[in-house]
């Protein structure tokens, strides 16, 4: 039995046909440098593990961390989506390339942990919970998921130069209090009422993505 | 319907530097699920280009595998509800332990061996050209056996096991595929894209290289080694596990009149039959293992094959055998 499908070039017809540039489609090229990973998943899928671990976890981590702001959280947010990965055996089921679902994944989780630090805390909707994909995406998902990272950043460089000096220290580059108030010759107390500061702001910044984000989820929770 | 929408545009949005108008358009183009390998795509290309941070890949990676160590078997029961409509839990143990069974029975049948490779194994007089799927060439020579395996010749390292001698010319893949030829758990040469003779017998184990490069890897009782050939080389591999690289002997064509003349320095007769075939095309067999390793020195002028074997079978003390195709150098 064969299945196939025919796709003739007028079967799609589009009816607001777009003038802008036309690039070429990457996605056979994703699927072209994924296709060895999927070959070695066949053969020996912890080895396939190991691949696609060794080719996606920095820009992973790069992107998580415009999430979460801190190296830590984000290494160990993008290690908990392989290993869920790996032992779910997501590998053998899914239908997208695999850094289409390893992207969708980490950018759940991080909103996932974003939502539970600075989110509402009576969470009605806490069975969305670590909801890897797997449900089908919101048509708005990435949407929002963009506006929230970039929301993070803006508020971030919005605090004034020395709050925000101190908010990296302490989120990006995980020191302690101590030893940011050291580093920059200024006392632990001070230190704190920056950190406070930064996060009140970046609160009150991501209230708005907040109600949409929510909204959003409950809906097709 | 697809909204087209370039790389350029998709970046500026990522990095908060669109206008609201572009910024719209993009968050059009998103909306569509059609879109989103791409956008994956592109966001991947994007993070690559302008790295955040570059964290400890290898520590992360050595904690993780730990960590799947201690849970090797894949955690079902925890298993995200939406990924199973078929409640898989319910027979895959049984298709495990039916699998294991079968894999188990298979490893201790002595079927084994014919079940996972062809064989391919020529008798005392006879040569064999085989092709392999891949369009690597073989010629097996006398009295030696090749091992293909049946199942993922194609997809993993193309391995092959050798016992006795063979020419390989191996088709390069274009994803770099290596092809690997194994003699003993010691010995084997993987094959970096080339033509190349490998013989393995019990007196010793010889390589010469044609065309191309290739790499030995061999062990030694206390490590493991490599060495990579050149053309026109030859690595001996002896008994004792030591192995010598060293070009092969030169030969010098010098006129009509003449013909070639054969520099031999402790050449062994294997060495002289493959430069007999090298230079004249004539295919000549040393019966047996001992006689092939048995050395000769001196300059040696010939113009045919015939030639050079008569002064080999004079000095070696040996007679030719030609009742079959290939004429085979005997102990006389």
């Amino acid at each position: 039995m064969a299945i196939f499908t025919v796709l003739s070039p007028n079967a799609t017809s589009d009816p607001w046909p777009s003038p802008s540039v036309n690039e070429p489609k990457p996605m056979s090229t994703v699927y072209d440098s994924e296709l060895f990973l999927r070959k070695t998943f066949e053969q020996d899928p912890r080895k396939g593990f190991e691949l696609l671990f060794r080719q996606y976890y920095t820009p992973l981590c790069s992107h998580a961390v415009r999430f979460v702001y801190s190296r830590q959280l984000a290494e160990d947010l993008v290690s908990e989506v392989f290993y869920q990965f790996y032992r779910s055996e997501a590998y053998q089921k899914i239908h997208s390339s695999y850094i289409s679902y390893l992207f969708t994944a980490v950018r759940n989780e991080a909103y996932t942990h974003l939502r539970k630090e600075f989110g509402k805390t009576d969470s009605i909707e806490s069975s969305t919970e670590n909801n890897l994909p797997g449900n089908q995406p919101q048509p708005d998902a990435e949407v929002h998921f963009n506006n929230l990272f970039l929301a993070v950043n803006e508020s971030i460089s919005q605090l004034p130069a020395q709050c925000r000096r101190v908010f990296l220290l302490s989120r990006f580059e995980n020191k302690k209090y101590d030893e940011i108030a050291a580093e920059l010759q200024i006392s632990p107390r001070t230190v704190e009422v920056h950190i406070s500061r930064a996060l009140k702001h970046l609160r009150q910044t991501l209230r708005e993505e907040w109600t949409l984000l929510l909204l959003l989820f409950n809906l097709f929770a | 319907m697809t909204h087209s929408l370039s790389k350029q545009n998709l970046f500026a949005y990522l990095a908060g530097q669109a206008n609201p108008l572009e910024r719209q358009i993009v968050e059009e183009w998103l909306k569509n699920p059609a879109n989103t390998e791409t956008f994956h795509a592109w966001l991947l290309e994007w993070e690559m280009s302008a790295l955040q941070f570059q964290p400890d890949q290898e520590t992360a990676f050595d904690k993780l595998a730990q960590r799947l160590d201690q849970t090797e078997t894949p955690d079902i029961v925890n298993e995200p509800a939406t990924t199973s409509p078929f409640r898989l839990w319910n027979w895959r143990p049984y298709l495990v332990a039916a699998v294991a069974l079968l894999v188990l029975g298979i490893a201790l049948s002595p079927v084994r061996t014919t079940l996972l490779y062809q064989t391919y194994q020529t008798a005392v007089d006879q040569t064999q050209r085989i092709q392999l799927e891949d369009g690597t060439g073989v010629t097996l020579k006398p009295n030696s056996s090749l091992q293909v395996p049946r199942f993922g010749f194609r997809q993993d390292i193309r391995q092959v096991s050798l016992t006795g001698e063979a020419r390989f010319s191996v088709t390069h893949k274009l994803d770099n595929q290596r092809f690997v030829v194994k003699t003993s758990d010691q010995f084997q040469v993987e094959v970096l894209g080339t033509e190349f003779t490998v013989y393995a017998r019990k007196q010793g184990t010889n390589v010469v290289l044609d065309r191309g490069k290739i790499r030995i890897d061999y062990k030694t009782d206390t490590k493991k080694q490599q060495l990579v050939m050149k053309p026109g080389e030859m690595a001996m591999l002896t008994q004792q596990g030591n192995i010598h690289l060293r070009p092969l002997a030169p030969v010098k064509a010098i006129d009509a009149q003449k013909g070639h003349l054969f520099q031999f320095r402790d050449t062994s007769l294997w060495e002289a039959c493959y430069l007999i075939g090298e230079y004249f095309g004539q295919k000549v067999e040393v019966a047996d293992d001992s006689l092939a390793q048995r050395t000769i020195s001196g300059n040696f002028h010939a113009r045919t094959a015939n030639e050079l074997l008569d002064l080999l079978t004079a000095t070696f003390t040996l007679r030719v055998d030609s009742t079959g195709a290939t004429p085979i150098l005997k102990d006389n």
